[in-house]
């Protein structure tokens, strides 16, 4: 199988200000097309042939979640959910897909409630996006028209509306339960699986959550078939993917490269490190930082696991020499107590401690025993908690006290501080 | 107040109106421009309208962190102090906002114009530092551009009392 | 059925058991905190994790299922390790002042630090540093203490529908709130105390009046005049050792002398006069042919319940005051004058197996007598401390009996503990009144048991009577939706209805000692029952106090006397009402 270095499937469609013309000029709307001209269970199959896995951060392949809907799930009254909440730190690529190609993953939707035979879409969208709901919302008025959305789409049967839901403010949405808890209008706490949402989802609906990314790579699978997308990448981890690279960098924005790409190309193309190279955190907040010898890895999910991380959301964040690594200690453990939705203890016990010991670390006040303390409270988390949230909190604590751990227990015995802290 | 967010709610295909709540919410906030709150009265005219109690709805209610049940200024500044905008400067940004305004993270300033709250990532990060004003996104800020921003929306204020 | 390996030990399970469960019967205690037998488990603590072979993650064993084949190790030295981990970590939020605290001996978060010798707290301390809600008459919520379980949340939204807390923000500042601009004395909180009878630490407790009780006893210008409730008799033994069900009353009215109290009297007493009062109320509406239907009044938190959420129904509750409101008008009234004492010298104290109660005493309405009514309301497990802070060994106590008057009971009476048994007592005297028949069988089965919701059709003389009763408040939302339902239509589908706000009715109350699970409830229901068969009278109606009662004092049931200081009125509240 060739392995194709090209790039742009997604982002060749990126415009200013998208229009839907343009858009279909550009080839838009071939893959819904042909995907009506199968039957729904063979968009399926040919989405489970393409290896597509879920570009929210989890990697799940996406026709094998598909694939567990009960058999009577249309029938019950099957919801797709679109999970529009990008809120993992250093992710903006969905950003980007609704600002500049909303009518891709419009498409995409509709492909994929097609194949899942949903009657609704249900748009959720991170509350801090309010501009972009509301281009999004003259995307569908703009669709609608067209028949490409709403109504006996394209002269076909098909019919499905959508519907645009915001956020009020919480990261911990952005997983697949929790969204759903907060679709139904509820405190966003996530719930146990088994069962899985696509058994009982939504008010017990059967119930497909799909984030944006992933949508968005439809319409090509669709067009040009499951084979071609899954010649692009690597086996197990196919496809193009945008990566989020920012921070120390010249040019940061979304990229697209083919899965297995290596960090080094995307910071290359990203117009390289500004000043010297320190850190780069890959995947998110909830992701492995490391040292320059991450240059080498390949951005992938397989690749990522092999070397202790997790590809995750696919964000980069470069730092440089001037970062200090006891202040972004202190911004991820934050990160982590502000966000921690209180349900279970060990997380909402968790994060508290950690936070308020990395604070004392960042502000010259922190003692030695706290680093074996932090690492046994994930040890804690990782164990007791109930949902991968506070499961995640010991990738980037591990990893920065492998690659940094030197610095800040300098930091500990030299009572410095980061002047830095908030 | 009543009628702004109580207006038109489309009727759901789907059943329970609880899942209204988070627009209720956005709604009522945005309705209310010179103090982006969500007042009691406001709680319980949702409560009522929702059937659900006073409790649920704060219950909601409290677990977002975009919503106030307190009085803010009629500019809610939101600063971005994640990684990337760390990288890019984000404390001397706050600094800068914090001695431009005379509030610390958290405040309101005393004539009820701006609110300075530290947020996390907000999805910007190529335009790092970021901060949001209300629904706006203000990107690749600078010590002059945050002068010149908030010297516009000063400007805005007294322009809207005329 | 499913076969498993647990901790080395292979037993046999049925499909679906849950780990939690299949290790009790392998005589396993797997340590829970957040998990409680009767409510659905929500996994929220963490410390019941255990070790599945094969798997690589930690399962809850609250909610995992057993599968046929699971090979299952719940005490590992890792396991045992996080186990304190989290321990310490819960520890570390919550205050240090169990010495101080209303829970102290009884907390299941002293009982897993003592099981899992946690000695040191690694972790700095923190509380939320919140003001003590003590506005509501019956419950305090003390937000320092809340370890996040969520149990109250579930009991006040789930099993009573009051909804009166939710969770309020998120992370480790979440707390638990009745709302931003309100208290617990201003919400829609019914004082049914269900939220403290799950509690497993003292974050939300009975407003204690112990100090105000032993002040009144030592004031030598003050008669202390008390009332028991039938629901005391079967618990209170539990507080010293005792079973739950064990009948304790003679003990009690021993104990209760040796405190100080100056009169005991026994609210069976006034529980027969309701029966009394709200019988004959029932068969004038039988007379009158409406409306129906009628609905007991017995329970202060069932009562706040209907006013708030079924104004609707307010015109169908009885009129009858509970027997403890008409034991105290009585005391400062009937005793009072009978006696030659001046009843501004007189406190009304009741010892009650209810938080809510200490609500109802203190509603406008109940000071028929001129006077409060009832000044105190002590729950069983304040008594219980009132008793060991005098010295007494409860055990040990000599049975006394109590002061003639107000204390003759029959076993209708004492069955007002259970749920049904108000139905039950009021049935057998209205039958009696209503044909002149003497009942062969004064049990009535089909209002009896543990069913959410229990209908019958008894016949009446002439009229076939339709019953219903509802304990636990989601099951009298129920009951009550549809009776509201069918009354647009101008129906109405029963006569007759009781409603307990507590699940298996009084004996469940928010004041019972803690373990007050369902099993225990059970346990005290069948004490009640038994007292009922041993009594020689077992209808309300041939209680001789009572028949003196109304020669001497009353009249009639339903007189203008009987009116004035055994009946009262409802108040619709609105649920959405702002606060102050």
């Amino acid at each position: 199988m060739k392995r194709r270095e090209s790039t742009t499937y997604i982002t060749k469609y990126a415009q200013q200000n998208p229009s839907i013309g343009e858009y279909v000029q550009q080839g838009g709307y071939h893959g819904l097309r042909e995907a009506l001209k199968l039957s729904p269970e063979k968009v399926r199959q040919v989405v489970l042939d393409s290896k597509l896995r879920g570009r929210g951060g989890a990697g799940f392949p996406t026709g094998k979640k598909w694939a567990s809907l009960p058999p009577d799930a249309a029938e019950q009254g099957t919801i797709l959910v679109c999970n529009a909440d990008e809120g993992e730190p250093g992710t903006f690529k969905d950003r980007y897909i609704m600002e500049r190609m909303p009518f891709l993953m419009l498409e995409g939707l509709v492909i994929a409630a097609y194949a899942v035979r949903a009657k609704k879409i249900y748009v959720y969208i991170r509350g801090e996006y309010p501009e972009i709901a509301e281009q999004l919302m003259t995307a569908v008025q703009a669709a609608e028209a067209k028949d490409y959305l709403g109504d006996k789409i394209l002269g076909t049967d098909f019919s499905v509306s959508l519907e645009i839901r915001r956020g009020g403010g919480s990261y911990v949405v952005g997983d697949e339960t929790a969204l759903l808890s907060s679709l139904m209008g509820k405190r966003g706490y996530p719930w146990m699986k088994p069962p899985f949402p696509t058994e009982k989802g939504a008010w017990d609906l059967p119930t497909v959550v799909n984030n944006v990314e992933t949508i968005s790579c439809l319409p090509m699978i669709l067009a040009g078939g499951a084979d071609e997308f899954a010649a692009i990448g690597t086996d197990s981890s196919p496809g193009p993917k945008l990566f989020s690279i920012s921070g120390a960098v010249q040019n940061p924005g979304v990229y697209e490269f083919p899965m297995g790409v290596t960090v080094w190309d995307v910071i290359k193309s990203a117009g390289g490190v500004r000043g010297n190279l320190k850190a780069v955190q890959i995947g998110g907040t909830a992701g492995p930082v490391y040292t320059e010898a991450a240059l080498n890895y390949r951005l992938d999910y397989e690749s990522m696991k092999k070397v202790g991380g997790s590809l995750g959301s696919g964000a980069i964040v470069v730092m440089d020499s001037k970062t200090n690594m006891a202040g972004v200690l202190e911004i991820i453990m934050r990160f982590f107590a502000e966000e921690s939705c209180g349900q279970c203890f060990p997380c909402r016990y968790g994060t508290r401690q950690l936070a308020y010991m990395a604070n004392k670390i960042a502000a010259g006040r922190g003692k030695s025993e706290y680093i074996p303390l932090m690492v046994e409270t994930t040890e804690v988390m990782d164990a007791a908690s109930f949902c991968p949230f506070g499961q995640s909190v010991s990738t980037p604590l591990r990893t920065l006290l492998e690659g940094f751990g030197d610095e800040i227990e300098r930091f500990i015995r030299e009572q410095e501080y980061v002047k830095e802290v908030v | 107040m009543q009628d702004t967010y109580l207006g038109a709610l489309n009727s759901a295909v789907l059943p329970a109106e609880q899942d209204r709540i988070l627009t209720l919410f956005h709604r009522v906030q945005n309705a209310r421009a010179d103090t982006n709150d969500i007042p009691p009265e406001a709680v319980r005219d949702i409560a009522r309208h929702l059937n659900l109690s006073v409790a649920e709805v704060y219950g909601v209610l409290s677990f977002y962190h975009l919503f106030s049940v307190s009085p803010r200024g009629k500019y809610v500044i939101r600063l971005c102090d994640s990684l990337s905008c760390r990288v890019a400067g984000s404390i001397d940004i706050y600094a800068h906002l914090s001695r431009l305004l005379g509030v610390k993270r958290g405040e309101t300033t005393a004539d009820g114009l701006f609110t300075l709250e530290i947020v996390n990532c907000l999805g910007s990060c190529d335009t790092a530092p970021n901060m949001m004003v209300n629904d706006t996104l203000v990107g690749n800020l600078t010590v002059s551009s945050l002068d010149d921003y908030i010297a516009m929306l000063r400007k805005e204020a007294s322009d809207e009392k005329a | 059925m499913a076969r498993i390996t647990i901790d080395g030990k292979k037993i046999q399970v049925e499909d679906g058991t849950r780990i939690l469960e299949a290790a009790d019967k392998a005589g396993i205690e797997i340590p829970t905190l957040c998990h409680h037998e009767d409510l659905t488990p929500a996994g929220t603590c963490g410390m019941c994790i255990v070790e599945i072979e094969g798997d690589p993650s930690y399962r809850r064993a609250c909610m995992t299922p057993v599968q046929d084949g699971m090979k299952i190790r719940t005490s590992t030295r890792e396991l045992r390790k996080i186990r304190r981990g989290l321990l310490e970590l819960v520890l570390s939020a919550h205050p240090d002042d169990c010495l101080q605290c209303i829970r102290h001996g009884n907390c299941e978060l002293q009982a897993l630090a003592e099981r899992f010798e946690l000695r040191t707290l690694r972790y700095d301390q923190y509380t939320h540093g919140l003001p003590v809600d003590v506005t509501a008459h019956g419950v305090v919520r003390d937000m320092n203490k809340c370890i996040g379980c969520g149990r109250c949340v579930h009991v006040c939204e789930e099993l009573q529908t009051v909804k009166a807390i939710s969770f309020y923000g998120r992370g480790s500042d979440t707390i638990v709130s009745p709302g931003k601009d309100t208290d617990m004395g201003s919400s829609v909180c019914v004082n049914c105390g269900q939220c403290v009878a799950y509690c497993p630490v003292g974050a939300l407790h009975e407003k204690e009046q112990i100090d105000d009780v032993w002040a009144s006893i030592e004031n030598p210008n003050l008669v202390v005049a008390a009332q028991i409730a039938p629901s005391v008799r079967v618990a209170l033994g539990e507080e010293f050792g005792m079973k739950p069900g064990d009948l304790v009353i003679g003990k009690i009215y021993a104990a209760l002398r040796r405190i100080g109290i100056d009169i005991v009297f026994d609210t069976n007493f006034s529980a027969d006069l309701t029966i009394m009062e709200e019988g004959t109320e029932f068969l004038n509406l039988v007379e009158k042919g409406g409306p129906f239907p009628l609905i007991t009044s017995c329970s202060p938190g069932w009562v706040k319940f209907g006013e708030t959420y079924f104004p609707s129904l307010t015109d169908h509750i009885s009129t009858c005051k509970s027997p403890q409101q008409m034991m105290g008008a009585l005391i400062k009234s009937y005793y009072a004058e009978t006696r030659g004492i001046d009843p501004e010298k007189i406190v009304s104290l009741s010892i009650m197996p209810c938080t809510a109660k200490k609500y109802e005493a203190r509603r406008p309405e109940m000071r028929s007598s001129g006077y409060q009514d009832v000044d105190y309301v002590l729950t069983t497990r304040e008594l219980a401390r009132m008793i060991r802070q005098a010295g007494i060994d409860f055990s040990r106590l000599t049975e006394e009996t109590a002061d003639p008057l107000m204390s003759d009971y029959s076993g209708a009476a004492t069955i007002f503990g259970a749920t049904g048994g108000v139905m039950e007592a009021a049935l057998r005297t209205a039958y009696e009144l209503k044909t002149g028949e003497r009942l062969d069988h004064v049990e009535f089965q089909p209002v009896r048991g543990l069913e959410g919701i229990k209908e019958a059709e008894i016949p009446v003389g002439g009229l076939s009577v339709r019953v219903a009763v509802a304990h636990g408040l989601s099951n009298a939302r129920m009951l009550l939706e549809k009776v509201a339902d069918e009354g647009k239509k101008g129906n109405s589908p029963y006569h007759f209805i009781e409603i307990m706000a507590c699940r298996g009715g009084c004996i469940g109350g928010g004041g019972q000692p803690i373990d007050n699970s369902m099993r225990r409830r059970e346990e005290r229901i069948r004490g009640l029952y038994r007292e009922d068969q041993d009594r020689s009278v077992r209808r309300s109606h041939e209680n001789p106090e009572i028949q003196a009662i109304y020669e001497a004092y009353l009249g009639a049931p339903g007189s203008e006397r009987a009116h004035h200081l055994l009946h009262t009125h409802y108040t619709r509240r609105d649920p959405y009402a702002s606060v102050g």
